[in-house]
């Protein structure tokens, strides 16, 4: 009997029509019902979510605001130096606790009811406890141990810090995995300094963003200034790799190397982002001072779901990637040195800050593409975006390749517990 | 009045008002050239010897150096086209 029943369940919200993860139902980039299950199935699932960075937190009592998924969460260094993470909620009735974004203190009070909490979320006092002039207080078995803040698990890898929700996820360095780790040290070898960070809204899908970031095939055809000024082309010696849980995070490089010239594929494919004629009358911002083992103009390493490690020629960033509905992420862009910067690197750093962040002469497009995908597929749920490009070539290191973006999805169905199975009849 | 001295607390100073009109002046293009997305000609409002930043509020209140843009010099934003050279 059931043999008989069309693969798609009825009560299915979403699913994949082929198992390779190369169509995606442009559904899961609108829908309220999968925004839900993600914040449920990822946000507080078997993952790490990426808060911050240490360098922002350096002393005791020390505090950011920051959120795992939607739901607000503080990140704050304890009195003996150590991590924590608490859900910005009170245990009383609700209110958010925590009202400013940054800064120093020793007690978290929520201002409603004036309850007061430690750094690591520990309930310290309660006004009224005991009551006052005959009136009872809190009744006898009321004990503040049991009302504290919501704390989540808090790990650092070389700086990086994460929380989770969850009790059984694996520990923090065998989610990254250690391919992708040896990448994240590659950037993280020596103390970092944290220099500010750029926010930016898209009016668009949290998962469109992570699309972005492991997409070699998009980044020289529609940034024009990277393939104008030779920081990336597809000819480049290039890493492609996925991995990690499920193989949901992802390094992309591009290599230089000085006898290449790759101008000639954009010349004979007649692009329209290629422009030879170009140049920048200071070109300054173009400088890429070797730091590394392996010289590249960019290392882009997204850590599922809300971490993208950046290298841009020497500009470093922990960008962090939030959802704010199904239409709608805030990207931060936590600018970071060494602590061993001469001035004249720091002084480089920051001017090729210009490069990424809102206005970034790279970045500023990629918003724009993903709102262009959010806008042209808000209709028409059922139908699939095509992600074929590499794929009889499967996991080749190519800049011509989109199989870091398949493996993102299978990760992503499994995730979330979608079926991902090849469909008989569905349009090619 | 000074014929030779600064701009005076009251602005009726001359020279004080030529600074003021030529600054004015100066805003005007400025603000005409941007609304007019004419943005080729933007930097050739500044001196070759300048500083255009902007810096969020969370980073400056902090003392943090991360900018959105960040121009040392007149020449810092601007590119040119080989064969707008040769013409």
């Amino acid at each position: 009997m059931t043999a008989h029943r069309p693969v798609a369940r009825e009560n299915a919200v979403v699913s994949f029509p082929r198992e390779d993860g190369s169509r995606v139902p442009y559904k899961v980039f609108s829908s309220q019902e999968i925004y839900d299950l993600e914040q449920e199935r990822i946000y507080r699932g078997e993952t790490w979510s990426f808060l911050g960075l240490e360098a922002e937190i350096l002393n005791p009592g020390d505090f950011k605001s920051t959120f795992v998924g939607d739901t607000p969460v503080v990140m704050t260094r304890t009195e003996d130096g150590g991590l924590a993470a608490w859900v910005n909620r009170c245990a009383h009735r609700g209110a958010m606790v925590c009202r400013h974004l940054r800064g120093n203190a020793a007690t978290h009070n929520c201002v409603y009811h004036q309850w007061s909490y430690d750094s690591r979320g520990n309930l310290i006092g309660v006004p009224f406890q005991r009551g006052n002039k005959g009136a009872a207080g809190m009744p006898p078995d009321f004990d503040r141990k049991d009302h504290g803040l919501r704390q989540l698990r808090v790990e650092s890898y070389k700086g990086l810090v994460f929380a989770t929700f969850s009790d059984s996820v694996e520990p923090l360095a065998d989610y990254i995995g250690p391919e992708m780790c040896g990448y994240a040290d590659r950037i993280f070898h020596k103390p970092i300094e944290y220099l500010g960070c750029t926010r930016q809204y898209s009016n668009s899908n949290w998962k469109l963003y992570l699309e972005n970031v492991k997409d070699p095939y998009h980044a020289s055809l529609l940034h024009l200034f990277h393939t104008t000024f030779n920081i990336y082309r597809v000819g480049m010696e290039s890493r492609v790799r996925a991995g990690g849980k499920y193989d949901l995070h992802s390094i992309l490089m591009s290599i230089k190397k000085e006898e290449d010239d790759t101008s000639a594929a954009y010349k004979d494919q007649k692009i329209a982002s290629y422009d030879e004629g170009f140049s920048l009358r200071d070109d300054s911002i173009l400088a890429l001072v070797p730091e590394y083992e392996l010289l590249s103009t960019n290392h882009i390493q997204p850590i599922f779901p809300q971490l993208v490690i950046q290298q841009i020629h020497n500009t470093l960033v922990a960008r962090q990637l939030l959802p704010k509905g199904p239409d709608h992420f805030e990207l931060i862009f936590h600018f970071f040195g060494y602590q061993d910067d001469t001035p004249e690197m720091r002084a480089l750093r920051i001017k090729q800050a210009n490069l990424v962040g809102p206005a970034g002469y790279i970045s500023m497009e990629d918003t724009e593409a993903t709102e262009l995908v959010q806008q042209g597929t808000h209709r028409d749920g059922e139908d699939c975006s095509a992600i074929e490009m590499g794929r009889s070539a499967g996991k080749e290191d190519s800049l011509i390749n989109e199989h870091l973006i398949r493996s993102l999805w299978r990760g992503y169905a499994k995730l979330m517990g979608f079926e991902m199975a090849d469909t008989v009849g569905l349009p090619a | 009045m000074s014929t030779n001295g600064g701009v005076s607390m009251n602005g009726g100073n001359t020279n004080g008002s030529a600074l003021r009109l030529e600054m004015l002046e100066l805003q005007d293009r400025y603000i005409a050239t941007l609304d007019s997305d004419r943005l080729e000609a933007w930097p050739e409002l500044f001196v070759e010897d300048c500083l255009y930043e902007i810096i969020p509020k969370e980073n400056y209140d902090q003392g943090l150096p991360a900018p959105v843009i960040r121009c040392d010099n007149r020449d810092c934003p601007s590119s040119e086209h080989s064969a707008q050279l040769a013409a």
